[in-house]
């Protein structure tokens, strides 16, 4: 898109859309501005002493206007040509590059979502919410004047998931602050939000008049979308010669993620079925009866964490670090980095036998596959590949049966004690598997990226690898 | 709960935001609508469209004005004619007629019509016959009054006598009036001439009412007239009726009867009816015979009127035709504006059910597929969509372009405009004054825009044309056409010139394409709808919007300005983006696979593509195909593209195998013919055959020992292999085979180290010292070891290269020479054996070939005695040095000097030695540095050093090879897992220990560095070339290209304007560059190909910049530096660009027919042995343009009638076309007439006498020889007969108005022209100059109708002497029998004749029997004229005989001819030698006499043409001849008698061999 633009070029383009985006935010914080004085939630911070007119009182109104004028200076600076100076500092972008990486990014993501479980009590706040609304916009807007970063975020294609990140935070923030509302409620006794307006609604006018307004509103916005962001024309086929990256759809990055840390039947097979049918499970499996008809996260904290974790960390997250962070050759890039094809990434990726057996105390060979001379030739692949298993993959055998056969009692014993005797044994051990099978690609992520683990059991004979 | 009327949202609410949400919506769909109905290329359309209808409306009004004085007098002389009196013999005739008429039909009526036996017993023909004689009576009745018709004829010519009278009173008073005007202004500007022809302009009333009266007389008369007429039609009308009934009736009564028949009726019946049809027969003749006396009447009533009428008509046909003209701009004009209902119809949806003429233009091509990765998908190519005038030629021209493209800045004109003498009246416009009508802009109302100028008027001859933008009246600029006006018509001084400064020509996508001649139209080679736009320019042919169909910018500048106002981008999505116009040559590589075939041609004089072509030939030239191999072939036939390759090895691999000891005699005799004929296959295959043969034998154990040859030997057997395909080139560089007999050590490590030391002009590329990228301070390690190993390379280059050649046997002196070599001879000798058509040196300016290397510094490197012995033995025979040189063999024998009267002074030179002695003559002005002959310590570290870097391996590491090199070497059992090199390496010592390392290290460095590829080098001959295949390399992915930190290196070190500012910006900007460097700056910042190889090219080795430190030494870039200027730079690019694999569909490759396929196979030979070097190949080419009767026409002469020659009408007409200018056009092929001193074309005045270089007065003109029949305004100038005076240019070579192409070939020729004469004249001031030429190697333009094939080819094969005359022989350039081959087709295809075989009828048996049948002693009779002193042996040799005087006066051996000529151009030529060769100094010995003879019939009775029949039979035939005279029977007789035989078994004496 940018690709044989000089400098000034650059600049001018993303000049004539940081202007009006900048007057945008304006628009918004001023209306913010107006709905806070208009609303009545005026907050009067402090009392201001001015000369012939008398004391002026400092409200947050005022406050949301102060950050829409500096709104509408960035975008006429932005506008005024002075768009590369409005981004930010060098510093902080090698920064974020740096903390990029794969491992303070997942570690990262986790964190800041334990962050916000904890306190989501201040981050429901309407006034924190705003700022960090306002500050995400900030960031992309500083960030568009990279050319590496607009390369990536002004694709066509790539938009969707730029708005994606924005709504999810929109209605995460909806949905969290009104089920911490509701506990609040409920603490003091009160019934929740939704029970207080418990009347009825027409289908006819009420649902099918405001189903046709949005209908047509969504029409139109796609119409506009399609008119501003034509679909990008890219290379002809060649299946001599695949596109670097091969990226898939936006919705299917987290799959393709999954590809990088599993062997492709466990990726593409084994793990979309197991999360089809665990979420067909999830009625079957769900014994919580609270929280039903109103937005709570007391009552239902298991079911909340389990749905945030699977649902944000483990597929949002990876959405987006499969737009934004992984670049030619599938390597990992920082936000601000170039994509330059030629960036080589040192992943020689070791399996756990042979860790075990080469680079332990050990320091043995690998065991060899069991020869089964005697063995009738139909049979000898399975001798073969269980000689294998318990063999040479013994150690990683171990390990994955362990993880799915012992851990299920042990967590029934102790943290899931209550969970367990309310479920019986098959519904735990149904959840307790489909929550083990979760789990294992982050934590399948951490091994890889940290010890460069490469299978846990590897049997490349019989394509068999875990 | 029960239901309730109350809804849980505001229902008004709702309503209000359905109402938004809907508007929206609208909002929406009405936006999606108009960016759908929006195009760009509805915009360009349009505009053209305004264009166009513009340009329509200009010409529709100049034509207009034109017409419009013509269409007055064509009307006021219509008036005339008609109101002239008619001659009263025509009323006469008329009478007479119809009379005449009336009597015959009161002589049919007479005669009772007579119906055949039954006929009045029909009712039907009663009815008929009463009818038709009723009709005629009327007829009859009403033609006998003549009384009106008179009356109205009396009453015209009486009105008429009236106008005529009046019309003549007019005249004279007008005459008188202008008499007087005369007699007191003196003769008039332009109105002059018309003025006593027009005296009616503004007729007096008294003149316009008398003609106005006679006229309606004239009408009234007409009138009756056609009265008559029209009974006389109506007549034949009727009878015309009548029989077609009858006719049909007949029809009828003959089916009848046929059915009839079939039912078997009666006799009676059948005869009863056939009765009938008999009657019905009589009628229908009968009324036929009265048809065609009533037509004949009408006919000729109508032809007495049409007489009448006859000068009305065909001045009402000249009106009409100018009226159909005009109405036809009109009706163009019209189709081009747009109007309400167009307008209307372009409206969205509206559009689609017509589209108001606009509309997408698209050429569809189905068969010219473009390459989508997984399928190959027709081209859709819609560029004409915006490009609408693109195939447009100018009016009256098949190839001009209509609107031709140049860059704005080259369309600003500055326009002198001569004003009149005088003040014009007042009130005259612009147009009465210069003939010049100005409107509002074209494309652009602001600007104001000539809209016609009339022609011949002054406007005109300023130069000024329809369309031009007037941008400046003098200083003022021009807004409107007022300003116009008021500089113009408001002067203080008149007769002096004004100034309009204009810009002509439209902007892209306006103009037309500047190539018409090859490509768009249809007589183009390429006409579009076949060919399309992209497959040449590439980009997205289906693309209708500027940034879509992937334009690409040919500068940073442009692509900035595209940027700004096309919304341009780089969309290197598309894989095919247009070139840009600077490689846009490159694709005809697609198609075109031969050079010869893009080279200009007659047909095409303007080069079709000639920096492409320039580019294969630097390719060629530089030998870039010794490293990287040109594939031009998929498959054994397939041909994907240029073919530029190494030719097999063969005659290398065999020099290799003479050096082995153990080859037996026949086996050397073999191998050393091979190596002299390398194309002989037969005896490769032989040799092959016993080397293999030899390798068995050494392969079984026990009888190893009986193989002769070494094992290196057997492994050359290789190199004998048949090759698919094999390349054509030969190895660029010498052979250094020999290479010890030539230079000395000093000068070959300078000449390594870098070429331009020694020559400036090289072709070999510089590899060493090239470190433009190691100048950063933390390269210095890397900058150390470049200089550290690159002196141990050179030096083991060197020493290896010496040490390894094989001995050579210098040539001695001949015997005979008695004089010492002469510095001063041989500087002659150098100048006109023809040495310089490939060399050039320093003593010869004005002339420098590039085809051999610059001698002017030849002393320096042959200074020592075994240079000079080298050199000599070169010079004389340079094939024994390097067999595969393209040097000729220049029969550089010993001379015996001749005194001034021809008599040999006994003392004998030889040319070699003096050649040889000029060329080291002199003190060298430049000496090789000297360097040590032993290695120091530090050289040998270094190379120990650079050894083990060699050695060092994944299998021996480098410790390992550490102690290999330092100690006692690879130990020997590890032999077999070596390579060939590293053996080298087994059991070092110190005593050998420098040398193999030595001789290691230089082995690597030659593959390394790939020297053999230009090279031939003994022990490489199988080496392969070491650089990537360029086949498909303009296609290659730029992912593959490493760029490495080219961006990094151009920001700071590699760019000459490096400064902190650019630094700081962190990125190169091109818009810092000029145009032509900022294009690939701009490419290298878009990761292009084009960028890569520029700097590949540029600085070969800079892609090393910052990778040098994690490299070791030898895995460093090698690719050296060749000396290319900026523009053949950009040509080896063009060229290269177009290598891409991608050749169309067959019908679309160039596939020569096998006359150009010739000619194309020639060139390749010509260019290789460099003929043009001394040959003219073809001779200037002249397009000039001139007026009407510039030339007068050329003297007569009576000549035989076979040399005339005949034109086409089509050229003929061609020939007197006037184009736009009003200029007539012709192609002319000659030369100009050369200065005798100078050598220069020389300028005559119009007297044709020299002009003085200080005389700029008269005017100048070129004397142009023509060398080819040409057309001059219809009339046909002959060659040989008169040169032609063609005004010349101004200033520079050419004529005044047209092109001047050069000629081919020829430059040794025009050099030595002067010299040859001043040379000559020093023996003999008498010599006559212009006969000089035939003392030059000839013009070859016709060679092919001159010479028999077969003798050429041996001719080619071991040039003999052929003229006296010439100061240089043809050279033996040693060619395959297949170049020759090649060679001869050319030259009989260039000259259209017959070949590979021609028929040669004048020599049959059968042809000279019939001959001879009736004059016996022809042959006799035509020797008695050759050995006439007067006639041929006067000049010519004849077998024994050789005339006396003057040698450069003398021809070739008449007893050859036979062998040498075709006989048509023999007979030709003995007709008239001028005919032929216009310098020749034969003469005409037989002139044409028509039924006469033409020399005296004692010597051969007969005519002329008789004559000279009988002296080309007897030259046809002089063996026939000869052998006539011989008589072997008493030779056989004499041989008997004397050896009589004393055995008896003399009958089984073999056949003695004379």
């Amino acid at each position: 898109m940018t690709h044989g633009l000089t400098d000034p070029q650059f600049y001018a383009m993303v000049a004539s859309f940081l202007g009006p985006y900048y007057i945008a935010l304006a628009v918004m914080n001023g209306l913010a501005a107006l709905y806070v004085w208009r609303s009545g939630k005026i907050k009067e911070w402090f009392g201001v002493p001015l000369p012939f007119v008398g004391k002026i009182q400092v409200t947050n109104a005022m406050g949301w206007l102060a950050v829409a004028t500096v709104f509408a200076v960035l975008s006429a600076w932005a506008g005024g040509g002075g768009v590369e100076a409005l981004s930010l500092p060098a510093a902080w972008r090698d920064a974020i590059n740096k903390g990029t990486g794969p491992v303070i990014y997942s570690v990262g993501t986790s964190l800041g979502l334990v962050v916000l479980y904890v306190f989501r009590g201040w981050f429901v706040k309407p006034a924190v919410a705003w700022w960090i609304w306002n500050l995400m916009w900030l960031f992309l807007g500083l960030s568009m004047t990279d050319r590496d970063f607009y390369e990536i975020v002004a694709k066509p294609d790539n938009v969707p998931i730029v708005m994606l990140v924005f709504l999810l935070a929109f209605f995460t923030w909806l949905g969290t602050s009104q089920a911490v509302e509701n506990d609040r409620r409920m603490e003091r006794g009160e019934p929740p939000l939704e029970k207080l307006n418990n009347e009825k609604v027409l289908v006819w006018p009420d649902l099918v008049y405001t189903e046709l307004i949005c209908m047509i509103a969504l029409t139109a916005f796609l119409i506009f979308w399609a008119i501003a962001l034509p679909a990008p024309l890219e290379a002809p086929a060649s299946s001599v010669k695949t596109p670097n990256p091969s990226k898939a759809p936006w919705y299917f990055l987290g799959l393709q993620e999954m590809l990088v840390y599993y062997d492709p039947w466990m990726a593409g097979v084994v793990l979309p079925s197991l999360i089809v049918a665990g979420l067909m499970a999830i009625p079957y499996i769900d014994f919580n009866k609270a929280g039903s008809g109103y937005y709570t996260i007391k009552e239902r904290k298991f079911s909340y964490i389990v749905f945030q974790f699977g649902f944000l960390e483990m597929w949002v997250t990876l959405i987006v670090l499969g737009t934004l962070l992984r670049g030619p050759n599938w390597n990992f890039f920082g936000p601000y980095e170039l994509w330059d094809a030629h960036k080589v990434e040192a992943l020689n990726n070791v399996n756990l036998s042979e860790y075990f057996w080469e680079k332990s105390p050990l320091n043995m060979s690998l065991p060899a596959s069991p020869a089964l001379e005697g063995w009738h030739p139909l049979l000898r692949p399975f001798g073969q590949f269980f000689g294998l298993l318990f063999g040479r993959e013994l150690p990683g055998t171990l390990l994955v049966l362990g993880y799915f056969i012992a851990l299920p009692p042990i967590m029934a014993l102790t943290v899931f004690r209550k969970f367990y005797s309310r479920m019986g044994f098959i519904r735990f051990m149904v959840m307790a598997n489909l929550l083990l099978f979760m789990a294992s690609l982050p934590i399948k992520m951490v091994l890889r990226w940290v010890f460069n683990l490469k299978y846990v059991i590897s049997i490349p004979e019989y394509f068999f690898n875990f | 709960m029960p239901a309730t009327e109350q809804t849980w949202r505001n229902q008004k609410v709702m309503h209000i935001i359905f109402a938004a949400s809907a508007l929206v919506m609208v909002i929406a769909t009405l936006w999606l609508m108009a960016k759908d109905h929006n195009r760009e290329w509805k915009d360009w359309q349009l505009a053209n469209r305004k264009k166009e209808a513009w340009m329509t409306q200009a010409s529709r009004d100049k034509t207009a004005a034109l017409f419009a004085s013509q269409l007055d007098g064509q009307e006021s002389e219509l008036r005339r004619l008609q109101s002239e009196p008619i001659d009263p013999s025509y009323l006469v005739r008329f009478k007479e007629i119809v009379t005449a008429e009336e009597s015959r039909l009161a002589r049919d009526e007479s005669q009772p019509f007579i119906l055949g036996a039954a006929a009045s017993e029909t009712a039907i023909s009663e009815v008929s016959s009463s009818g038709s004689t009723s009709l005629e009576a009327t007829s009859r009745e009403a033609a006998s009054d003549f009384t009106k018709l008179e009356a109205a004829f009396a009453a015209f010519n009486e009105l008429a006598q009236a106008a005529q009278s009046a019309r003549a009173q007019v005249v004279a008073e007008a005459a008188k009036a202008q008499a007087s005007k005369v007699g007191e202004e003196g003769p008039g500007p332009e109105v002059a001439d018309d003025a006593g022809q027009q005296p009616d302009l503004a007729p007096p009333a008294a003149l316009t009412s008398s003609q106005e009266e006679a006229l309606e007389a004239r009408r009234e008369l007409l009138v009756q007239f056609a009265d008559l007429i029209r009974q006389a039609k109506f007549r034949e009308k009727q009878l015309v009726g009548r029989r077609k009934f009858v006719s049909a009736d007949r029809t009828a009564t003959v089916s009848e009867k046929g059915l009839k028949i079939g039912e078997d009726a009666s006799k009676d019946v059948l005869e009863t009816l056939q009765e009938k049809i008999q009657g019905y027969t009589d009628e229908i003749s009968d009324l036929t015979g009265r048809i065609a006396s009533a037509k004949t009447y009408r006919t000729d009533l109508e032809g007495v009127v049409g007489e009448i009428n006859a000068a009305q008509d065909a001045i009402s046909k000249q009106s009409q035709a100018l009226l159909a003209e005009l109405s036809r701009l009109d009706d163009l004009a019209y189709k081009n504006t747009s109007n309400v209902f167009e307008w209307v119809t372009r409206w969205p949806v509206l559009n689609a059910l017509y589209d108001g003429n606009m509309r997408i233009d698209q050429i569809w091509l189905p068969d010219m597929t473009i390459n989508y990765n997984f399928s190959q998908v027709a081209r859709f190519d819609r560029c004409k969509s915006c490009h609408q005038s693109i195939s447009q030629t100018a009016a009256g021209t098949t190839s001009g372009p209509a609107y031709p493209t140049l860059p704005r800045e080259e369309r600003e004109l500055g326009i002198e405009l001569q004003t009149p003498d005088a003040a014009p009246a007042d009130g005259a416009s612009l147009r009465d004054v210069y003939g010049l009508v100005l409107e509002a802009g074209v494309m652009d109302y602001s600007e104001v825009t000539v809209h016609y100028v009339l022609p011949q008027s002054l406007a005109a001859q300023a130069g000024l044309e329809s369309g031009d933008v007037v941008r400046l009246a003098g200083d003022q600029p021009v807004y409107e056409p007022e300003t116009v006006d008021v500089y113009l018509l408001n002067r203080s001084k008149w007769g002096e010139s004004a100034m309009l400064s204009i810009r002509r020509g439209f902007d892209h996508p306006f103009t037309s394409h500047p190539r018409l001649d090859l490509y768009m139209t249809d007589t183009s080679p390429h006409p579009e709808k076949d060919f399309g736009c992209t497959i040449c320019h590439d980009g997205q042919g289906s693309g209708t919007e500027f940034p879509w169909t992937s334009h690409t910018p040919n500068s940073a500048e442009q692509q900035i300005k595209w940027t700004r106002d096309h919304n341009w981008f780089d969309n290197h999505h598309w894989i095919f983006p247009m070139k840009p116009a600077r490689f846009v040559e490159s694709n005809c590589l697609k198609c075109h696979h031969e050079k010869g075939a893009l080279e200009p041609s007659e047909r095409f004089p303007e080069p079709p593509a000639e920096k492409l072509v320039q580019g294969w030939t630097l390719v060629e030239k530089y030998g870039c195909f010794g490293c990287h191999e040109i594939g031009g072939f998929d498959g054994p036939d397939k041909r994907i593209g240029p073919d530029v390759r190494l030719e097999s090895n063969y005659a290398d691999v065999a020099q290799q195998i003479l050096r082995d000891e153990g080859l037996s005699d026949e086996q050397r005799d073999w191998t050393e013919s091979l190596v002299r004929t390398p194309e002989d296959d037969r005896l490769r295959h032989q040799l092959a055959a016993v080397l293999n043969q030899d390798a068995k034998l050494a392969q079984q154990a026990e009888i190893a020992a009986s193989a002769t040859l070494t094992p290196q030997t057997h492994r050359l057997a290789a190199g004998l292999k048949d090759v698919e395909a094999p390349g054509t080139y030969r190895k660029v560089g010498p052979s250094l085979r020999f290479l010890r007999s030539k230079v000395e050590f000093n000068w070959l490590y300078s000449w390594i180290e870098k070429p331009a030391n020694f020559r400036p002009s090289t072709r070999m590329p510089q590899f060493f010292g090239l470190h433009e990228h190691l100048q950063d301070e933390d390269d210095e390690t890397e900058l150390a070891t470049a200089e550290r190993f690159e002196p141990v390379e050179i030096r083991a280059l060197s020493e290896f290269l010496l040490a390894n050649s094989s001995d050579f046997e210098y040539l001695a002196p001949p015997a005979e020479v008695t004089e010492k070599p002469s510095a001063e001879r041989g500087k002659w000798l150098f100048e006109s054996r023809g040495c310089l058509a490939c060399h050039s040196h320093e003593s010869f300016p004005g002339i420098a070939s590039e085809q051999g290397p610059d001698l002017s510094r030849a002393s320096a490197k042959f200074k020592s005695n075994k240079g000079a012995l080298w050199l000599y033995s070169w010079v004389k025979e340079p094939h024994r040095y390097h067999v595969r040189t393209k040097m000729p063999v220049l029969f550089l024998d010993p001379i015996a000097e001749k005194d001034a009267s021809g008599m040999p002074t006994g003392a004998v030179t030889d040319p070699a030695a003096d050649i040889a002695a000029f060329l080291l003559a002199g003190k060298p002005d430049w000496t090789p540095q000297e360097h040590a002959t032993t290695w120091s310590a530090n050289e040998e570290a270094a190379l120990k050093d650079l050894a083990q870097e060699w050695l060092t391996s994944d299998d021996i590491p480098s410790a390992r090879a550490q102690n290999f090199v330092h100690g006692d070497g690879i130990p020997a059992h590890l032999e077999p897992k070596l390579k060939a090199d590293e053996k080298l390496l087994i059991g070092l010592n110190n005593g050998n220990r420098t040398d193999r390392l030595r001789d290691y290290v230089a082995r690597r460095t030659i593959s390394k560095y790939g020297c053999f590829g230009c090279h031939d080098i003994p022990g490489f001959e199988e080496a392969k070339p070491i650089g990537t295949a360029l086949a498909e390399w303009g296609r290659k992915e730029s992912s593959k290209l490493a760029f490495e930190n080219m961006h990094k290196f151009l920001e700071g070190a590699g760019n000459p304007n490096h400064d902190e500012e650019h630094v700081a910006h962190g990125h190169l900007d091109p818009a810092d560059f000029d145009p032509d460097t900022s294009y690939f700056i701009q490419s290298l910042n878009s990761h292009a190909r084009d960028g890569f190889i520029w700097q590949k090219l540029r600085m070969p080795r800079s892609y090393d910049y910052k990778t040098t430190k994690n490299k070791g030494y030898n895995e460093r870039l090698r690719m050296p530096k060749f000396p290319f200027s900026a523009a053949e730079r950009e040509a080896v690019i063009t060229f290269v660009l177009g290598l891409v694999n991608e050749a169309p569909a067959e019908k679309y490759v160039y596939k020569a027919d096998p006359r150009q396929e010739a000619i194309v196979a020639g060139r390749k030979v010509l260019e290789q042995f460099n003929c043009a070097g001394c040959h003219t190949l073809e001779m200037e080419q002249w397009q000039i343009a001139f007026e009407a009767g510039q030339f007068e026409e050329p003297s007569e002469v009576a000549d035989y009638p076979f040399l005339a020659k005949s034109f086409s009408d089509k050229e003929i007409a061609l020939s007197e076309f006037k184009d736009s200018r009003g200029l007539l056009q012709a192609t002319l092929h000659g030369q100009p007439m050369m200065n005798e001193e100078t050598g220069l074309p020389e300028r005559v005045d119009e007297d044709g006498l020299p002009i003085e270089p200080d005389d700029d007065e008269s005017e100048p003109y070129y004397l142009l020889k023509l060398w080819k029949d040409g057309l001059v305004e219809g009339v046909p100038w002959l060659v040989g007969i008169q040169d032609l005076m063609v005004p010349a240019a101004a200033d520079g070579y050419g004529p005044a108005i047209g092109t001047a192409y050069p000629a081919w070939g020829g430059d040794l020729t025009r050099y030595l022209f002067p010299r040859v004469i001043a040379h000559v004249h020093q023996s003999n001031p008498e010599a006559k100059g212009s006969e000089a030429w035939g003392w030059l190697p000839p013009p070859l333009m016709s060679e092919g109708k001159k010479v028999q094939t077969d003798w050429l080819h041996a001719f080619l094969m071991d040039p003999t002497a052929i003229r006296p005359a010439a100061v240089m022989r043809m050279p033996n350039f040693h060619m395959s029998t297949r170049e020759a081959a090649k060679l001869v087709n050319y030259f009989a295809a260039a000259s259209d004749t017959e070949f590979p075989y021609e028929y040669k009828s004048r020599q049959r048996e059968s042809y000279l029997a019939e001959k001879e049948s009736d004059y016996p002693d022809r042959m006799q009779g035509a020797m008695n004229i050759v050995v006439n002193g007067n006639y041929c042996v006067k000049c010519h040799t004849v077998e024994d005989f050789e005339p006396k005087g003057d040698a450069t006066t003398f021809g070739p051996n008449l007893a050859d001819v036979h062998r040498r000529l075709r006989p048509e151009f023999l007979r030709n030529w003995v007709a008239n030698p001028k005919r032929i060769l216009p310098y020749t100094g034969m003469p005409v010995n037989i002139p044409y006499k028509p039924g006469e003879p033409g020399v005296a019939e004692t010597l051969f009775h007969g005519t002329s043409v008789e004559q000279l029949d009988g002296l080309v039979d007897l030259l046809m035939n002089f063996d026939t001849y000869a052998r006539r005279q011989t008589e072997i029977t008493p030779l056989v007789k004499e041989s008997a008698a004397k050896n009589a035989p004393t055995t008896s078994d003399a009958a089984n004496n073999k056949p003695s061999r004379r």
